[in-house]
C-alpha cells in the first residue's frame, strides 16, 4: 500500500479518480507547518544550491540567454534523470509549499493510470517532508 | 533591480559574450557558502550595535565578492563589466545609508538558511528509504510531463541562477515574461514572480536613493559606452514593463541613459 499525504481540500480530488486506479493507494492528511511569504521565497531562491553539473550548466546557458524562446528552449532540453535527490530537493524547497499545492492540485485531476498517481505520490512526500509536520 | 538592469548597455539585443563557466560556478558556489557561513554569524550577534556593524562587514564583502564575480564572468567584456561594478558600488552606497535594512534582509536570510537545514535534514533511515523512491519516480514524473512539471521545475532552477549571479544583466524581466507565459500552472507562475518582485522593489528604491552615487557612475562609464547609451535609454520602457520600480526611478534612470547617450 502507498501512502499519499494530501491537504484536506485535495481529498475530493482524489476520490474522483477510477476506482482501479486509486486502489493501491492509502490518504493520510497532513497540514502545511511552513507559512510561504514573498520574501521568504526570495530568500530560499537565493539559497538554492546545486550539486549536479548539468543543472549549473543550465543555469548559466540561461544567464547568457536573450529572449524569452532561448529560456525554454534551454528549459525543454534539459534531461531531468541526470538530477541527484540533492538538487531535486533543493528544487522542491525552492518551489515552496504553495507552488507545489499548486502542482498537485493541477495535476490530481489529469491522472489516469497508476504510474500518474504514483508521481502525484512522489510530490505529495516531497511536500510533506519539506513542508509538513516535522 | 531596474537599475542594474538600465546600466548594462542595450543587454536586449547586444550579444553577450559566453560566460567562463567553470570560474563562474566556482566563484557562485564559494560566494553562496561564504554568505551562508556569514549568516549564522549574526544569529550569534547579541547586541543591535554588534549586528549593525556586521551586517555592514557582511555587506560590503558581498558587494565585493559580487564585483569579483562579473569580472570573472565577464573576462572580455569590459563595458558590460564597468556598468555593473559601477551598480553594485551604487547598491553598497545605499545600504551603507540605510544599514537597518541591510540588516533585516540578511537576518531573514540567516533565519531561512536555517530553517532550510532543519527541514532537509533526513531524521531515519525509513525516511531515506522513502525519498530515494519518491526521487526515482518524481524524476520520471518530470520527464513524461516535462511540458507541465518539468519546464516549472527547470524555471525555478533559471530564475534561482539569474538571482544569483546574473539578474542585473536584463535577462530577468524576459524570464519573468517567459514565465508568465506558462499558463499550465499560473499559481506557481505567479508565486515566482512575487518573489522577484520584492527584490526588484527594493534595488528600485535603491536606484532612487543613490541618485548621486548613479550620477556620477553615469559620467564614468559614458567613456565607454558612448552611443549605446542612446540605445539602452530606448529599451527602458520595454525592459521594466513586468519590474515594479518606485514611482520617479524610471525616468531617473532614462534620463541618465539620455545624458550618456548625448555625451
Amino acid at each position: 500500500m502507498k501512502t499519499l499525504y494530501f491537504l484536506p481540500q485535495e481529498q475530493a480530488l482524489f476520490d474522483a479518480l477510477p476506482d482501479e486506479v486509486k486502489g493501491d493507494f492509502e490518504v493520510k492528511t497532513t497540514e502545511m507547518t511552513y507559512e510561504d511569504t514573498p520574501e521568504k521565497r526570495v530568500a530560499r531562491l537565493r539559497l538554492l544550491h546545486f550539486e549536479n553539473s548539468g543543472i549549473k550548466d543550465m543555469q548559466a546557458k540561461a544567464i547568457n540567454a536573450t529572449s524569452e524562446e532561448e529560456l525554454q528552449e534551454i528549459a525543454t532540453s534539459f534531461d531531468f534523470k541526470q538530477l541527484s535527490q540533492h538538487d531535486l530537493t533543493e528544487i522542491f524547497y525552492a518551489m515552496g509549499p504553495n507552488v507545489m499545492t499548486s502542482l498537485i492540485t493541477k495535476q490530481l485531476p489529469e491522472v489516469k493510470t497508476t504510474d500518474d498517481l504514483d508521481g502525484v505520490t512522489a510530490l505529495c512526500t516531497f511536500r510533506n517532508f519539506l513542508f509538513g509536520p516535522q | 533591480m531596474s537599475t542594474e538592469t538600465m546600466l548594462v548597455p542595450d543587454a536586449n539585443t547586444e550579444p553577450i559574450e559566453a560566460l567562463d563557466t567553470a570560474a563562474l560556478q566556482g566563484t557562485v558556489d564559494s560566494l553562496l557558502s561564504k554568505e551562508v557561513k556569514q549568516l549564522r554569524t549574526i544569529l550569534a550577534s547579541e547586541t543591535q550595535e554588534d549586528l549593525q556593524e556586521l551586517a555592514q562587514r557582511i555587506t560590503e564583502t558581498l558587494l565585493e565578492d559580487q564585483v569579483d564575480l562579473v569580472e570573472r564572468a565577464f573576462p572580455n567584456l569590459e563595458d558590460q563589466r564597468l556598468g555593473v561594478e559601477e551598480v553594485v558600488r551604487g547598491r553598497l552606497a545605499y545600504f551603507q545609508l540605510h544599514p537597518e535594512e541591510r540588516l533585516q534582509e540578511l537576518e531573514l536570510l540567516a533565519t531561512e538558511a536555517l530553517e532550510k537545514e532543519k527541514r532537509l535534514a533526513i531524521k531515519t533511515p525509513e525516511e531515506k528509504t522513502v525519498l530515494n523512491k519518491a526521487t526515482d519516480v518524481a524524476k520520471s514524473y518530470l520527464k513524461a510531463n516535462a511540458k507541465m512539471l518539468g519546464l516549472t521545475v527547470a524555471g525555478v532552477a533559471i530564475v534561482a541562477g539569474l538571482i544569483a549571479v546574473g539578474w542585473w544583466t536584463g535577462v530577468i524581466p524576459a524570464a519573468i515574461s517567459w514565465l508568465m507565459k506558462l499558463e499550465f500552472v499560473s499559481g506557481a507562475v505567479e508565486a515566482i514572480q512575487s518573489a522577484i518582485g520584492p527584490a526588484a522593489e527594493a534595488a528600485g528604491e535603491a536606484a532612487a536613493e543613490a541618485a548621486e552615487v548613479a550620477t556620477e557612475a553615469v559620467e564614468t562609464a559614458s567613456e565607454t559606452f558612448g552611443d549605446m547609451g542612446a540605445g539602452a535609454a530606448e529599451n527602458i520602457p520595454e525592459i521594466t514593463d513586468n519590474v515594479p520600480v518606485p514611482p520617479g526611478t524610471e525616468e531617473a534612470i532614462g534620463d541618465a541613459f539620455k545624458q550618456l547617450g548625448n555625451q
